[in-house]
């Protein structure tokens, strides 16, 4: 299934990629780095993180179901599902919240997308892992605990 | 240049589960090169987008916290085959690679 | 075979023969009983998750990585250095029985000619040997480790079928499970210590997995990135216990194979798996 793309798929890929940001052909690297979607990514704490998104009121519930190991056997290697029940859900954002940049992916979901993903991330250490929804113009959050282990027996 | 982006379409219904593989380096900037014990420099793709028949469906931002050859799986509605999802990512040098599939 | 490895043959036949009883299967079996009281309710067949074969949350984690491991790009670079033809036009596939496929079950087995064990490894350095290429280290993770990480993948499922036959290939298994129950290095371990007396039991924060089964996974990725194949993680274990490793490919570790691949017998084969 994998081939190389063609120029005009890849440009048309690299246009939609720019227009979904909003920014002009051409500005790429600026774009990413200027786009409003990096709100929280700098955030060296979890409070700043969540005010920069302006969900420290958001509501916790248990319509986001967030899938993750009890204990992570490689702090390096943790893989994250995230399924949002709630209608009309617009924005997914997953913190590791003693991660040194808490915010560690924000999904902007467009109409055609189920609200499931996955993602592995890194942990810097045992801690929450939070994800707040943006659903129907509200804020919700959910959390679950991911202890990270050292050793490296294992084989 | 990055090696090709590996992606997986299965579909169920009229719903594409995508699974993709980006092979790239995701350098935190806090790991240490062991031979010069110098740290290697922040790497890692912060812009990722998946589109439908060129529409697009998702549009992901990333800090360096994702993993090494970043996995990233969703789902897509509303899909046949012959369709077409597509993948592009940028990365924080402005690096980018993209891959488009025809579903099955 | 000249008449002093004649005599040393018989010598060495006379010698195990009162020990006739106590053979490789009568290991595998006690073994096996072992592992029954200490891993009560797990299957033998789950015996190759190793550490993880308890944990259903660390199960669950495995199976999600391996849905699309992050070592893939490793494992086709292995692809390509099997398919890359030799100078003189050869590949391994031409090379190896079968083509190479389903037949990493077989190895390591014992060459009466050469009266050593060859590993599946060896014999893919035999393949570059004999067509004028230079062999591969056996501790080269960018050559021997990806090549055999992708080779042992084409025997996907294939139960493990170790033979030991005649005393030649008995002494090369008695070589092996000697070193297996060879208390060594500053912490006066053996790899028994660990994998037969204390299998199921935890050290440092994870479960000590069985020695059935473990020959059977391997190369595997750790950390999702780097590969080990099974005499680099023989070589880790060593170390572990703060043993002078012997090299990768030695003759030791050949042996230790030969014992340890025969205990996995009848389990499948699967290669280039996530360990963390």
């Amino acid at each position: 299934m994998d081939f190389d793309v063609p120029r005009p798929v890849r440009r048309r890929l690299l246009k939609s990629l720019l227009a979904a940001g909003g920014f002009a052909w051409g500005l790429l690297p600026a774009l990413v780095r200027a786009a409003t979607g990096r709100d929280g990514f700098d955030a060296k704490a979890l409070d700043p993180g969540l005010a920069a998104i302006g969900a420290r009121d958001a509501r916790e519930t248990g319509d986001i179901v967030l899938k993750a190991p009890d204990i992570a056997e490689n702090s390096a290697l943790v893989h994250v599902e995230i399924q949002s029940k709630l209608p009309d859900t617009t924005t997914i954002w997953l913190f590791a919240e003693k991660n040194p940049q808490p915010l560690v992916a924000r999904f902007d979901l467009l109409p055609g997308l189920e609200p499931i993903v996955a993602v592995r991330i890194k942990m810097n250490e045992s801690a929450f892992l939070r994800v707040v929804v943006q659903a129907g113009g509200q804020l919700y959050f959910t959390r679950r605990e991911t202890k990270v282990t050292l050793g490296g027996c294992a084989g | 240049m990055a090696d090709p982006i590996k992606m997986r379409i299965v579909l169920d219904g009229e719903v594409a589960v995508v699974k993709v593989l980006m092979p790239h380096p995701m350098e935190t900037g806090l790991r240490k090169d062991p031979l010069t014990d110098d740290f290697v420099p922040m790497h890692f793709i912060q812009h990722v987008v998946a589109t439908h028949n060129g529409k697009t469906v998702l549009d992901a931002q990333w800090s360096r916290s994702v993993s090494k050859n970043p996995f990233l799986e969703f789902r897509v509605r509303g899909v046949k085959a012959g369709d077409k999802i597509g993948i592009a990512w940028e990365d924080n040098h402005g690096e980018t690679n993209s891959l488009e599939s025809v579903v099955k | 075979m000249n008449r002093s490895r004649l005599a040393a043959v018989l010598a060495t036949f006379c010698l195990l023969a009162p020990l006739a009883q106590a053979g490789p299967e009568e290991d595998r079996a006690a073994f096996l009983a072992t592992f029954a009281r200490k891993l009560p309710g797990v299957a033998v067949d789950d015996y190759v998750y190793g550490s993880l074969l308890d944990n259903a949350d660390a199960r669950s984690h495995y199976e999600d990585i391996m849905a699309f491991p992050p070592f893939l790009p490793d494992v086709e670079r292995g692809r390509d250095l099997w398919e890359k033809p030799f100078r003189n036009g050869g590949t391994y596939a031409d090379c190896l029985p079968d083509s190479g496929r389903m037949i990493a079950g077989k190895y390591p087995q014992y060459d009466p000619v050469e009266d050593r064990v060859i590993t599946f490894e060896m014999l893919l350095n035999r393949c570059r040997a004999a067509a004028g290429e230079p062999e591969y280290g056996y501790g080269d993770r960018a050559t021997m480790g990806l090549l055999t990480a992708y080779a042992r993948s084409l025997s996907d499922g294939m139960p493990m079928q170790i033979r030991v036959e005649g005393p030649g290939a008995l002494a090369k298994y008695e070589a092996g499970r000697r070193l297996f129950f060879r208390r060594i290095g500053q912490m006066n371990f053996a790899c028994a210590t660990c994998h037969l007396h204390n299998a199921g039991g935890v050290m440092r924060m994870e479960t000590i997995s069985p020695a059935i089964g473990q020959a059977a996974h391997f190369p595997v990725f750790r950390g999702g990135e780097t590969v080990y194949t099974l005499h680099m993680r023989y070589i880790r274990c060593m170390e572990q216990v703060r043993a002078q490793p012997f090299p990768a490919g030695s003759e030791a570790f050949n042996d230790l194979e030969y014992f340890h691949s025969y205990l996995s017998n009848g389990l499948p084969l699967q290669a280039s798996v996530y360990r963390r």
